[in-house]
């Protein structure tokens, strides 16, 4: 009886010619193994032009997020024994420039989450000790600060897809972040002041960013709390 | 390109450091192989450590320095640690001050949780992201402060001239080029070398590829025999499961559904530090009182879904996600694995090496804070105060520095390490590269891991010994240098090779036990011998070459160590 092994399909793209190919491996059934240690498997034993990101392994660096079958995950998460029968597929994120294979270029998107100024810049700070924030405020920033950065919110926005300067979910749920953290002394205003209004009104509350995040940042809903604060602040005027 | 500082790596110490530097106003750059956010300290979860006195107003620093120095097994020089303590309360504050989403006690303030090895409740945490949530506060401030990233790109060697420093030569690892850089001063933060292991909680970046190109360079190592071996890793993949998971009240029970850490620890329990903890687990699995010989239980249920999910939730998503477990119903399986580079570059108290113009921070770094064994919760700590404390001191060096960078020496090492690169690619042997690094990877977990025998030590020197020679004849599937991860692996695998020979060269001749080193042959610790750093240099022929060097032991008297 043959050995038992998984296909996989990877679409490739060459650096110097642009040429996409697509490549096929026999990978041994090993107990547990996901989609990152298969790619690495790939490099060691079968094709060492193979290129993709890694790091951490463990779902929290958000370096290895690829699209799996299609659908955008983080590759060390996924299990190939958790994939339906039949050739796995594997492409890189979707609508961001390929450098080579599996690498893509994460600029504009790193780019769009640095433009909304996502830092702390209080001028006044205790002389003593921390700024104090109940548990209860702690709650309005404890989903948004869970990003990871990989990406996978903003690859399947259908509005980044339309508006190429579109910030994307990431980036507003980092404006989130730091509008609604209560020891911020820019408050919510910051929402006016910092970031502008236009790309909040934009969102198509299509959810997408929501249903792929993950780490549970739920983009959609931390959008939504933005559009809100921002409505009562147009009927309080 | 030239700058004042470059900062080699861009984990909490290297961003620390790089902040630091430019609010010293010199010009800097970050060079790292990965993105800022995709750096090892993301992964860092439990907490860090300060005597802020939040839950216990009794603790204070000097409580903190002293169960440090207890934890390290004396190793640790009690000068430096004391530095380390007493600047953890203001380095927390200021992190806070940045947006640190620390977890709160009720009243608002930080909370802190119970962490092995210490007397007091003082470890910081946010949830069981601790390193993500300060890793993301240093990377908002590196944007906050304009910091120049060069990101995915690996440095390969360090240029220096009369012993000062001048510049660095890199790899941009998407175009494959390599380029020089003039610096007068240069920081590494490259983080630790568990991926020599295998079973190892690390990403799989930590290759120690800093320390490699320090070593190289000539700057000496210390104590790179000490490993730290976490107790509670995931079996199978060697995910790391917190200590924090112990401090909010988890279990060890072995296969006779014993809570056998009674027998090693009987005060402290589960909150001993990590070296016993991983020794009692591994005596446990060796004397048949495991499970599948291979692992034991952490068993979280008694604690509740609610407090889990308020405390632990990075660990309930692990558990599902990696092993198909769900902490409120199930116990998971652990066992020790690779976990920490207690050894690095060797640095003062101030970070400088013996290089003028060279430092390091974190954990590439030997300052020594963590001597013989780290407690948790000190390495976030260490990252973040000697980070800064290099950063201050470089900008501090290249404002009295004031002769012009040797720039042809510069072109003359970027066209040798061009020459080389071109070499190693054209090499046409038989051997591939990902396949040695795996033989070194078993050969450092089984032969120079928790318990250490002279023998199995030796075999892994001799394996070293051919792996190396085997690395001569390695080749390559694809001449292109654009993301080649096997140049780059193959790159990465010089520092591995020359670090498993230190690493266990200096673990054959340390002839005692203290902290994360223990050897059968020699159980006890041995102050009258060995109560010294171990110096490594590379000898002429690439050999390790070892000496000695001194610990400080000015404030607190070895002790034996109970808990």
């Amino acid at each position: 009886m043959a050995e038992k092994t998984y296909e996989i399909r990877i679409t490739r793209q060459d650096p110097d010619t642009g040429e996409k190919t697509k490549s096929f491996y026999q990978i041994p059934v090993i107990p547990g193994m996901t989609v990152l240690e298969a790619l690495w498997y790939i490099v060691d034993r079968i094709d060492g032009s193979l290129s993709f990101r890694y790091s951490c392994r463990g779902g929290v660096c958000g370096s290895c997020s690829m699209q799996i079958n299609r659908e955008v995950q983080l590759a060390c998460q996924v299990q190939l024994s958790m994939l339906p029968q039949g050739t796995i597929i594997i492409e890189p994120l979707p609508r961001l420039s390929v450098i080579k294979d599996l690498v893509v270029d994460m600029k504009p998107f790193m780019n769009k989450y640095n433009s909304v100024q996502p830092f702390f810049a209080n001028k006044k700070l205790p002389q003593q000790g921390e700024m104090v924030q109940s548990a209860e405020q702690r709650t309005d920033i404890e989903d948004s600060v869970k990003c990871i950065m990989c990406g996978a919110c903003y690859v399947v926005c259908p509005l980044v897809y339309k508006d190429a300067d579109f910030m994307g979910p990431a980036a507003m749920a980092a404006a989130q972040r730091f509008a609604f953290d209560s020891r911020n002394e820019q408050g919510k205003q910051r929402l006016v002041e910092v970031n502008g209004l236009g790309d909040f009104h934009g969102c198509l509350k299509v959810g997408k960013c929501s249903h792929v995040c993950p780490k549970g940042v739920d983009p959609a809903r931390r959008i939504e709390e933005i559009r809100e604060y921002v409505e009562a602040l147009s009927k309080n005027n | 390109m030239n700058y004042d500082v470059i900062v080699v790596g861009s984990g909490l110490a290297g961003l620390r450091a790089a902040i630091a530097a430019i609010h010293g106003g010199a010009s800097t750059a970050v060079l790292s192989m990965v993105y800022a956010v995709r750096s090892h300290s993301v992964a860092a979860q439990g907490g860090i450590n300060a005597a802020l006195g939040n839950v216990d107003p009794e603790d204070n620093w000097k409580n903190h320095a002293f169960d440090t120095v207890k934890g390290s097994d004396y190793l640790a020089d009690q000068k430096a640690v004391c530095r380390m303590t007493e600047a953890a309360i203001p380095t927390i504050y200021e992190m806070e001050h940045w947006g640190t989403a620390f977890s709160r006690l009720p009243d608002g303030r930080i909370a802190q949780r119970p962490f092995g090895g210490a007397g007091k409740q003082r470890t910081c945490y946010a949830e069981d992201r601790t390193g993500h949530i300060l890793l993301y506060t240093l990377f908002q401030q590196s944007v906050r402060n304009k910091a120049v990233f060069y990101d995915e790109w690996m440095v390969i060697d360090l240029v220096i001239e009369d012993n000062k420093c001048v510049g660095l030569i890199a790899m941009d690892m998407n175009s494959g080029e390599l380029k020089s850089f003039g610096a007068k001063a240069v920081i590494f933060a490259t983080g630790g070398a568990g991926r020599v292991y295998g079973a190892s909680t690390n990403a799989l970046i930590c290759t120690g590829s800093g320390i490699g190109v320090a070593y190289r360079a000539g700057i000496p190592l210390k104590d790179m025999e000490f490993v730290q071996f976490h107790p509670t890793t995931l079996f199978g993949t060697n995910i790391l499961i917190t200590e924090g998971a112990r401090g909010e009240g988890g279990y060890l029970y072995n296969r006779l559904g014993e809570r056998f850490m009674k027998r090693y620890a009987s005060e402290k329990m589960e909150l001993a530090p990590r070296d016993i903890v991983a020794r009692a687990i591994r005596t446990e699995v060796l004397e048949g009182r495991g499970f599948e010989n291979a692992y034991v239980h952490l068993d979280l249920r008694h604690i509740g879904e609610e407090k889990l999910n308020e405390r632990l939730p990075g660990i309930r998503e692990i558990g599902l996600k990696f092993a198909g477990k769900d902490i409120v119903s199930d116990p998971l399986p652990i066992q020790p694995g690779q976990h920490y580079t207690m050894g690095g570059i060797d640095c003062d108290i101030d970070g400088k090496t013996k290089v003028d113009g060279v430092y390091a921070a974190g954990e590439c770094a030997c300052v020594s804070v963590h001597g013989a064994n780290r407690l948790g919760g000190n390495s976030l700590l260490e990252t973040i105060v000697f980070g800064k404390i290099a950063g201050d001191h470089a900008a501090d060096y290249i404002a009295s520095r004031k002769d012009a960078v040797n720039q042809s020496l510069l072109k003359n090492k970027l066209d040798a390490k061009e020459k080389f690169v071109s070499d190693l690619q054209s090499s046409k042997g038989k051997e591939k590269v990902g396949v040695l690094r795996e033989k070194l990877r078993s050969t450092m977990i089984r032969n120079v891991g928790v318990f250490r025998k002279l023998d199995e030590m030796k075999e892994a020197d001799k394996t070293i010994t051919e792996l190396k020679e085997r690395y001569t004849k390695i080749s390559f599937t694809h001449p292109s240098r654009k993301f080649n991860l096997e140049l780059l692996t193959a790159m990465e695998m010089e520092t591995m090779l020359e670090i498993g020979h230190v690493i266990t060269e200096g673990a054959i001749r340390r002839t005692e036990s203290r902290g994360g080193h223990y050897r059968v042959d020699y159980p006890e610790r041995d102050d009258e011998n060995w109560l010294k750093h171990t110096i490594c240099t590379q000898g002429e022929n690439g050999e390790p070459v070892f000496s000695d060097s001194e610990v400080d032991i000015s404030i607190w008297e070895p002790k034996e160590r109970k808990y």
